[in-house]
């Protein structure tokens, strides 16, 4: 239904006939006019000055028909008199005077045309009068309009809102955790509904208390940098360094990528390369293999190789560069061959030619623990290469035989090193059998002394019974036997009954038992204590004492008058007591570490020692703090010179920190006792050894040995030895060495492999083993043995000492031409626990040789080169060269890691390096230029952040402190480092307030981007000048800039957004950077970017094109979603709707779970529209949702899985599209439990149409306390409004609710409402529409109520733009936008753009404007929404 | 031709603009006013509590006096302290009946000012910052002004919301931020402010304040004040932290807080919030950290709902268009919190009277019942001020004519020592208070 409206000029003519017909129908929808009105206004304004002006057309009227009215029906309580509402409207003498006072006259209009006046009780209008009345007041206020249009209107100095202070300060920081102004209050809201209105942004102390808290908040984030700050997430320097780490991390993560794990620990390197990052090989050959034939046509431009698959130009370069060189002559391997290949391979090779590459990792390089770089004698690099190239390789191929297995085969193997066989001829010199702590046999020997030792075997099997019967006797005797007397007369060999005493223990000791090695550097005052003492050896190996009462830390911790020991990587420590007596002793004792918070387990042992033999009485694994007790163990019988040792060994090779307390006691029956602690820890340097209690001299022994003999050998418990050990009864001991001998001459076949007896067996019969080692140390030297049994074990001797050329050389020595494997058969019971020794080298003269060997018990793998083993050439070879070109280009090229991407070593416990660089290799291959700067700058943005040379300096302090106690050695080794570190120190501290100025003046910079401005000079002094003060004052500079950031963010300049008045009373354009500041806020409710500051700054944006251009920019950035939420969800009323706390929990269980997904959506919804440009009316009558599969589920639609948002399309047949249908929204306008049609209505007919209902009367009555029974929803508003003085309102607003009954108090669709009654959404409007739901409503509001829906958008959008009430003087503009939205489909950008490039928003009034003189003027009267009546 | 503009806007903005002035100058105007009695005496305090959307239609009434005074049900909580308690009835705001519901009938509560509508933020400075003022620098604090409910951030019938939700304006352009936190208001009264560089800060901030202040215009300017003002107030209550207590003159019977700092953040449950509230609006009068404190325990427009009382159906608003058994709940609710700061005060000693007898606690609404009636406000006094007041007793004003609600905040102001020819629509105090 249109309805013409008269041209305001047609007032002249014939009014009466104009405006008969227009008699408003009662409820007649506003909008319904809205569009004939503005066809009726535009002409008026374009009109412009040729027109001849009504207005004394106006007064004329206003004189001699609009007073007279307003005379009979108004003065009487808008007079002099009373004056009500304060509203005299006698006042009014001309035409002239009501243009002065146009926002009252607004208001006046609103009133009467709403039939809210004259009052019942007044003289009535009749509807001729009323519509001229209404139409002269229109026409009053078009000409008024007209002649302020564009006017900026008054508009308060803003604070930045609550909103927007958080976005700014995470636009300016980068930080996007940073929330202020969380528990600010909430801000008030004025003009067009938002809260971007200075009047209602209020200031207080509490406030200001709240602003200064939250400037020095945001302070705090600020990280000092060299050449300026940034900010951080974080507030600690702890979080910052890890960031900076970050970074290079990142920076290194570009081009390499970590290393496979598997790959390396498959090629058993060093899982430490894990830490490593290297070039993404495959890809790169892959990359250079499929554009193989581009690249012979020269048409591939590697730089866009590079970039399009994310890969280094300059790698890739010289990649090609390399393989695609001609192999050379004579060649050099391996690379050729790798080149070789190459030529060769097709796409699908690239992973084979990476494996090539990559085994040769092993053997060019070796990785060095971090943590020793920089100490004296430690590595240089983490990374080393490697030269696999040697004139000598030495083999040690450990020997063990199989269970069941009578010979071990040995294969000395050497290949041609795949370069042909020429001069390849290879001497292993000097094969040998060795086994720690025994005399060695060389194989060339090995045919003879196997012979010889068999026949002792047999001495030993069958002698055994008579042997121990000797030693029985010797044992009883008092006297040290006489072995040869002894030997003779039992009928025994002399070396086995020999050999044999010396295992039991019996007979005179060959070697002191317990003193392999003994401490004998005596230390002092251990740790700064003077009652604290030691006996040490090399690396740290000691024996320290604590002479005092009270325990004390040097860093382990010494009990009061204990003693603890401290081993060495590859060294046990031990404490022995050497029995003055023979007697029956009782041991026991302790073990526990003394330092457990720092390095690893110990192994420890009771032994006792006596002659050549050990008994293992007991041994375990310390760990941790947990004591360990050992003990008692009785009946242990001693004899002079045997020893007891406590032996402590580091496990598995490991030392750090391994201070461990013993405790050993010793008693006799009923003689004396032995107490390690208290006998050593009051003077423990009187000797080594040292005295026992009673002054018998050399019982305690404090001692060192190797580990390598660790395992020691120890009669089997319960084997028949050990128990004739035990027996001592002669006929019982007989009985035993019978069975004994038995077992020896049988073999132990038929025992179990573990069995005591079987494992001794094995032991007397080995040749490692305690009786035949010693036996064969004194049958060495006797040649000879059994001609009747030739052996045919090892190699004859006379395969040795010339080569096959007859050139002589060692005689022990083999020659062999490679490739060639020679296979050694050794006898297993013979040479387990032994290992093959030999050595590699080429023959003299052999300058072209180059070959592989191996000397091991696996069969040598095949032929050719091995990749990762060594490779044997003449020193001064020919050889030799070719081969270091070949891989040194290997090595060059493909190095196993580029950079050390951990940089914080963890390889050490105790270390002086904190952060690690080493990427010269990334630098080389890969980086240019500016890259390379890039990293340095990061690095030296790391170690300023981390204020490394100061930490250095701090942990050098911490280290040598700790080290005096517990590594004196590293105390000496750093004592060189001291200068350096406090000279660096020094220089960064300087540099430190070196760099003050250049952190200020970036301070100076971030302030202009704060206060939206360029600084003048001297503000940017002031800075400067308030941050010296404050140094000067004693504060440190890091606070002090803190301080002043703080100043920057709780400046008015910052926190307000002051813009300076032209001079005079005119309006003038705001400057560029106001501009600037009002677009950034209007679209991204932040300060303006970088760009667009750019612009300001040069002056640029005044032009239209700029202004415009930077709108489309900004309004298709992401931020524009601040639009969407500060601008559309305000105007809506959804503004914050993730924290609602209106629904009914017991109602709506899930409501608290979905609030955010609803309100996401609509905010996703209008982002869009702003980023995507939509259409307006799609507000209304979008056809698309943003979903994701929680709002989905509640919505009912299907096919939506996943977190994620996205669009989707075609949603009007679940009932959903546009506003209306938004969760939100819906939720939004209904009550805790139930939907509300009345808060519906309202909201679609005030917020979305933009026509105010007139107040709720103000004595409503109260509902009754209870409902019928059986009523809907529907049906308890209905009766809600069926007072006469409400039903007026609720004729119009609930029809527009009931449509959308539908949907429940959270959104969701429905068809029956909370008491189970069925939904009736059909209703009838005011002007008679019949709308049968939602989606009649949603057509209705576009087509009829399209009008009144674009005005208000305009409206809204414009208000929300300048920050202040839409004034009558806007009215062009809104008609501008209006016009413009039509000739753009819609398109939100059109509207946008009008208001950007309007007067209002680019002018600030003159400083000597007069206020609004009308401002005072009807502000009692003021009850409704003044001011787009104009139009009706 | 001006003659529409009206004498008693004008009037009133010319006592606004003297409330505007900074606070040390506005303390001049009323310094020579003793507050509250001599320096030895317990000064007089005032807690104005405000509970949105009127009572129950039938239930908010009391009759006779003294111990034998009869409550209606919504009062029955008070019924302890009825020798200390002033029922009035029959008082109001002539302005407050103009304008829109709600908004424009809580925003001049307690000045009973215009309120200016649009894109206008405009009513007066209300009463108990006036007194605030006046009390000036004797304390740490000026005032307390706390809430339960958070600000609406809209306008509504063209009124800004922000009426609906402050009572307390320390300028006719200034409603007094509300504090919601009750960690953050334990902290203003008790956390020692001066911080290292607060200072300088200031200083600074105030040089840069300044010299804005020349580039805009006089509009700007007025809105810039506010920021000088608050930064100047500050800034003198940082100078003054070392030496707080000098100045006093009297001694509290609590030097420092005796409960633990409140958790941070707010609390889950609406009781829990309002309780936390009370116990600091009693312990700041306790330690007399402040003597003026403003708690708004919802908005008028209020969406607060009680689960706990069993009534989450329905938003406290929409309950308040009902005269039902639930809605009886919900204001007796309230109304438990003001007996329950009632007899934390009357438990405090102070001297010969209690921290009660020495205070004035305001209890009030902006409408009678939910239908927006307001010829005749709800209000509720309980404490003696300083034994200045005749309490236990019912005053009925309701057929007079000259009942302005701002005579009896006259009366208030007097009993804390500030004396003014006029208040609002008001001129004299009420005789009987």
């Amino acid at each position: 239904m249109v309805v013409p409206v008269p041209r305001p000029r047609l007032l002249r003519a014939v009014p009466r006939a104009a405006v008969r017909g227009v008699v408003p129908r009662a409820g007649r929808i506003v909008s319904a006019l809205l569009g004939a009105a503005f066809a009726a206004l535009v002409p008026a304004w374009s009109r412009g000055a040729e027109e001849p002006s009504p207005l004394e057309e106006l007064e004329a009227v206003f004189v001699g028909e609009i007073k007279p009215l307003l005379s009979r029906c108004c003065v009487a309580c808008h007079g002099p008199e009373h004056a009500e509402a304060d509203i005299d409207l006698e006042a009014f003498a001309t035409a002239a005077d009501v243009r002065r006072a146009a926002k009252l006259w607004q208001q006046i209009e609103r009133i009467v045309a709403s039939r809210q006046m004259p009052p019942p009780e007044a003289e009535q209008l009749s509807a001729e009068q009323r519509q001229r009345l209404l139409a002269w007041i229109r026409a009053v206020l078009l000409s008024e309009a007209a002649k302020q249009a564009g006017d900026p209107g008054p508009v308060v100095l803003r604070r930045l809102n609550n909103a927007q202070y958080r976005y700014t300060i995470q636009d300016l920081t980068g930080v996007t955790s940073l929330d202020p102004v969380r528990e600010f209050p909430a801000d008030g809201a004025a003009g067009e509904g938002f809260t971007n209105v200075g009047n209602a942004l209020g200031m207080s102390p509490a406030l200001v208390s709240k602003y200064l808290e939250a400037a020095r908040q945001t302070a705090a984030h600020a990280v000092l940098l060299p050449d300026g700050f940034r900010f951080s997430p974080a507030t600690t320097r702890r979080d910052w360094t890890n960031e900076a780490l970050a970074r290079v991390r990142a920076f290194y993560g570009r081009y390499c990528r970590e290393s496979d794990r598997r790959t390396l620990e498959a090629r058993g390197a060093d899982p430490e390369l894990e830490s490593g990052r290297s070039l993404p090989w495959e890809e790169y050959f892959a990359a250079l293999l499929e554009t193989r034939a581009e690249r012979a046509a020269g048409r591939t431009d590697r730089a866009l190789l590079a970039r399009q698959r994310g890969l280094s130009a300059k790698y890739l370069t010289a990649l090609e560069a390399a393989l695609e060189t001609a192999p050379s002559d004579p060649p050099a391997p391996p690379f050729d061959a790798l080149r070789a290949r190459w030529r060769t391979a097709e796409p699908a090779d690239a992973a084979a030619l990476v494996r090539d590459v990559t085994t040769w990792h092993g053997a060019l390089w070796k990785l060095n623990p971090v943590g020793h770089i920089g100490r004296a004698r430690g590595p240089k690099s983490w990374l080393e290469p490697v030269d696999p190239l040697t004139d000598r390789q030495n083999f040690a191929a450990p020997l063990r035989a199989k269970p069941g297995e009578a010979e071990i085969v040995l294969y000395l193997s050497a290949t041609d090193a795949g370069d042909g066989g020429q001069d390849d001829r290879v001497i292993w010199e000097r094969p040998r059998l060795v086994a720690p702590g025994r005399p060695e046999v060389l194989l060339r020997d090995l045919r003879q002394t196997a012979t010889r030792m068999a026949q002792l075997r047999r001495q030993l099997a069958e002698q055994a019974e008579a042997c121990l019967a000797a030693a029985h006797e010797a044992y009883a005797a008092t006297n040290p036997p006489d072995v040869a007397e002894l030997a003779a007369r039992r009928g025994v060999d002399p070396i086995v009954l020999r050999s044999w005493l010396a295992f039991l223990g019996i007979g005179p000791a060959a070697a002191d038992a317990a003193a392999s090695d003994l401490l004998t550097q005596p230390r002092t005052s251990v740790g700064g204590h003077d009652f604290v003492a030691a006996w040490t050896g090399d690396d740290n190996l000691s024996v320290v004492a604590n002479a005092s009462d009270q325990p004390v830390r040097i860093p382990g911790e010494l009990r009061p008058h204990g003693v603890c020991v401290h081993p060495a990587p590859t060294r046990a420590a031990g404490v022995g007591w050497r029995s003055p007596l023979a007697a029956r002793v009782r041991i026991e004792g302790r073990v526990q570490r003394a330092h457990p918070e720092c390095g690893d387990d110990v192994a420890w042992a009771v032994e006792l020692r006596r002659g050549g033999a050990r008994l293992r009485l007991v041994a375990g694994v310390a760990k941790r703090a947990e004591p360990v007790s050992f003990g008692p163990l009785a009946a242990i019988d001693v004899r002079p010179g045997d020893a007891i040792a406590l032996v402590v060994a580091p496990r598995d090779g490991d030392h750090a920190c391994g201070l461990t307390a013993v405790d050993l006691t010793i008693a006799t029956a009923d003689g004396p006792t032995w107490d390690l602690a208290a006998e050593l820890s009051g003077d423990l340097l009187a000797g080594n050894p040292h005295a026992d209690h009673a002054g018998r001299p050399g019982v305690w022994q404090m001692f060192s040995e190797p580990t390598s003999g660790w395992s020691g050998d120890a009669i089997p418990p319960d084997s028949l030895l050990a128990r004739w050990q035990a027996s001592g009864e002669a006929g019982e001991r007989a009985a035993l060495a019978a069975e004994l001998q038995r077992l020896l001459r049988e073999g132990a076949g038929g025992l179990a492999a573990e069995a005591p007896d079987a494992v001794l067996v094995r032991q007397l019969l080995s040749l490692g083993g305690p009786l035949l080692s010693a036996a064969m140390a004194e049958s060495a030297a006797q040649p000879g043995g059994d001609a009747d049994r030739p052996s045919t074990w090892g190699l004859s001797p006379d395969a040795f000492g010339v080569c096959a050329d007859g050139t002589p050389i060692d005689p022990a020595s083999l020659c062999v031409e490679a490739p060639a494997v020679v296979e050694v058969r050794l006898p297993a019971e013979l040479v387990d626990g032994y290992a093959l020794a030999t050595s590699a080298t080429l023959a003299p003269g052999a300058a072209q040789g180059s070959v592989q060997a191996s000397a091991s018990t696996v069969p040598p793998s095949g032929a050719g080169l091995q990749p990762g083993a060594p490779i044997l050439v003449l020193p001064e070879g020919v050889a030799r060269r070719r081969w270091e070109a070949g891989l040194s280009a290997m090595r060059r090229l493909f190095p196993p890691a580029l950079c050390y991407g951990r940089i914080v070593p963890i390889d050490e416990v105790v270390t002086l390096t904190l952060f690690y660089r080493e990427d010269e290799r990334l630098r080389e291959l890969v980086l240019d230029d500016a890259e390379t700067a890039e990293l340095n700058r990061l690095w030296d943005e790391l170690l300023y952040v981390a204020r490394e040379p100061l930490e250095l300096a701090t942990a050098f302090a911490q280290i040598t402190e700790f080290a005096t106690q517990d590594r004196p050695d590293l105390v000496v080794e750093f004592a060189d480092l001291r200068a350096p570190i406090a000279h660096r120190a020094a220089a960064f501290r300087q540099r430190l307030v070196d760099d003050e100025p250049r952190q200020l003046a970036a301070l100076a910079d971030f302030a202009k981007r704060a206060f939206r401005r360029p600084l003048t000079v001297e503000e940017a002094d002031r800075l400067t000048a308030f941050c010296r003060r404050l140094r000067e004052e004693g504060t440190a500079h890091e606070e002090a800039f803190g301080l002043t950031l703080t100043r920057v963010l709780a400046a008015p300049d910052f926190l307000y957004r002051a813009e300076e008045p032209g001079a005079g009373a005119e309006a003038a354009p705001v400057g560029n950077h106001a501009l600037a500041t009002r677009l950034s806020y209007f679209l991204w409710s932040s300060a303006p970017d970088d760009e667009l500051r750019a612009a300001a700054d040069a002056g640029r944006l005044a032009a239209d094109d700029a202004l415009r251009a930077q709108t489309r920019r900004m309004l298709a950035d992401p931020k524009v979603r601040r639009l969407a939420t500060e601008f559309a969800c305000q105007w809506l009323h959804l503004v914050d709707f993730d924290r609602t706390d209106e629904k009914s929990e017991r109602h709506f269980p899930s409501f608290a779970a979905l609030r955010g997904p609803m309100y996401e959506e609509t905010i996703r919804f209008f982002t869009d529209l702003f980023q995507n440009d939509g259409s307006v009316l799609d507000i209304l009558g979008a056809d698309y949702a943003f979903l994701n599969e929680e709002l989905a589920a509640h919505y009912a639609i299907p096919g939506v899985q996943g977190p994620e948002w996205r669009r989707v399309d075609q949603v009007r047949a679940f009932g959903r599209g546009g506003i209306l249908t938004h969760a939100s929204a819906l939720a939004k306008q209904s009550g805790a439990s139930r939907t509300s049609p009345i808060l519906r209505g309202t909201w679609i007919s005030e917020t979305l149409l933009g026509e105010p209902t007139p107040r709720p009367p103000k004595n409503v009555p109260p509902l009754a306390e209870t409902a019928p029974e059986g009523l809907t929803e529907r049906q308890l508003t209905e009766r809600h409004a069926t007072d006469p003085a409400c039903q007026k309102c609720h004729q119009r607003i609930d029809p527009f609710g009931f449509a959308l009954e539908g949907y429940d108090a959270i959104g969701r669709s429905r068809r029956e409402d909370a008491a189970g009654l069925p939904i009736d959404s059909a209703t009838t409007l005011p002007d008679g529409t019949r709308l049968a739901g939602w989606d009649d409503l949603r057509r209705y509001l576009l087509t009829t109520g399209r009008e009144a829906f674009l005005h208000q958008f305009n409206r809204k959008l414009l208000g929300f733009a300048l920050g202040r009430e839409v004034a009558l003087s806007d009215e062009p503009l809104l008609v501008e936008m209006r016009t413009a939205l039509e000739a753009n489909d819609f398109a939100a950008s059109a509207a946008v753009e009008k208001i950007v490039l309007s007067r209002q928003f680019r002018e600030i009034r003159g400083r000597e404007a007069p206020a609004d003189a009308e401002v005072a003027a009807f502000e009692s009267a003021a009850a409704h929404e003044p001011s787009e009546e104009l139009r009706r | 031709m001006t003659s529409y503009r009206f004498s008693r806007r004008q009037m009133l903005r010319g006592l606004g603009v003297s409330m505007a002035l900074p606070w040390l100058e506005s303390a001049r105007v009323w310094g020579d006013v003793a507050a509250g009695g001599s320096g030895s005496e317990p000064p007089v305090r005032l807690a104005a509590l405000f509970a949105g959307n009127g009572f129950h239609s039938r239930e908010w009434w009391a009759q006779g006096s003294g111990a034998a005074m009869e409550l209606g049900r919504v009062l029955a909580p008070l019924a302890p302290h009825r020798e200390q308690l002033l029922f009035i009835r029959g008082l109001f705001h002539a302005e407050a009946q103009k304008g829109n519901i709600h908004s424009s009938q809580t925003g001049n509560l307690l000045s009973g000012a215009p309120l200016a509508s649009g894109g206008e933020i405009r009513s007066g400075t209300s009463f108990d910052q006036l007194i605030a003022q006046s009390y000036g620098r004797s304390t740490k604090v000026a005032s307390l002004v706390l809430g339960c409910e958070s600000a609406n951030p809209s306008v509504h019938k063209n009124y800004s919301m922000l009426y609906s939700s402050h009572i307390s304006w320390s300028s006719p352009t200034t409603p007094t931020p509300l504090e919601l936190y009750p960690a953050l208001a334990f902290d203003r009264l008790f956390k020692d402010e001066a911080r290292h560089g607060d200072q300088s800060v200031l200083d600074a901030v105030l040089e840069d304040a300044g010299d804005l202040r020349r580039r805009i215009s006089a509009g700007d300017r007025r809105k810039l004040d506010e920021y000088l003002d608050s930064v100047r107030d500050v800034e003198q209550r940082l100078e003054r932290a070392g030496t707080s207590g000098e100045l006093q003159g009297w001694r509290p019977t609590l030097a420092e807080p005796d409960v633990p700092r409140p958790p941070d953040g707010l609390p889950q449950n609406i009781a829990d919030h309002m309780r936390l509230m009370c116990d600091i609006v009693v312990l700041a009068f306790q330690t007399d950290a402040t003597r003026v404190c403003t708690l708004k325990l919802n908005n008028d427009h209020s969406s607060l709902r009680f689960p706990h009382l069993g009534v989450d159906y329905m938003i406290h608003h929409l309950l308040s268009h009902s005269d039902t058994d639930d809605w009886l709940k919900v204001n007796q609710f309230f109304v438990e919190q003001l007996a329950y700061m009632a007899g934390k005060m009357a438990a405090i000693q102070e001297g010969e009277r209690t921290l009660l007898d020495n205070s004035m606690l305001l209890f009030c609404s902006s409408m009678m019942t939910g239908g927006h009636n307001n010829d005749e406000l709800p209000v509720v006094l309980v404490g003696r001020g300083g034994g200045r007041i005749a309490s236990g007793r019912v005053l009925d004003y309701s057929p007079r004519a000259d009942r302005q609600l701002c005579r009896l905040f006259l009366s208030l102001m007097d009993k804390t020592g500030l004396r003014l020819n006029s208040f609002g629509d008001a001129t004299r105090p009420l005789d009987e208070v």
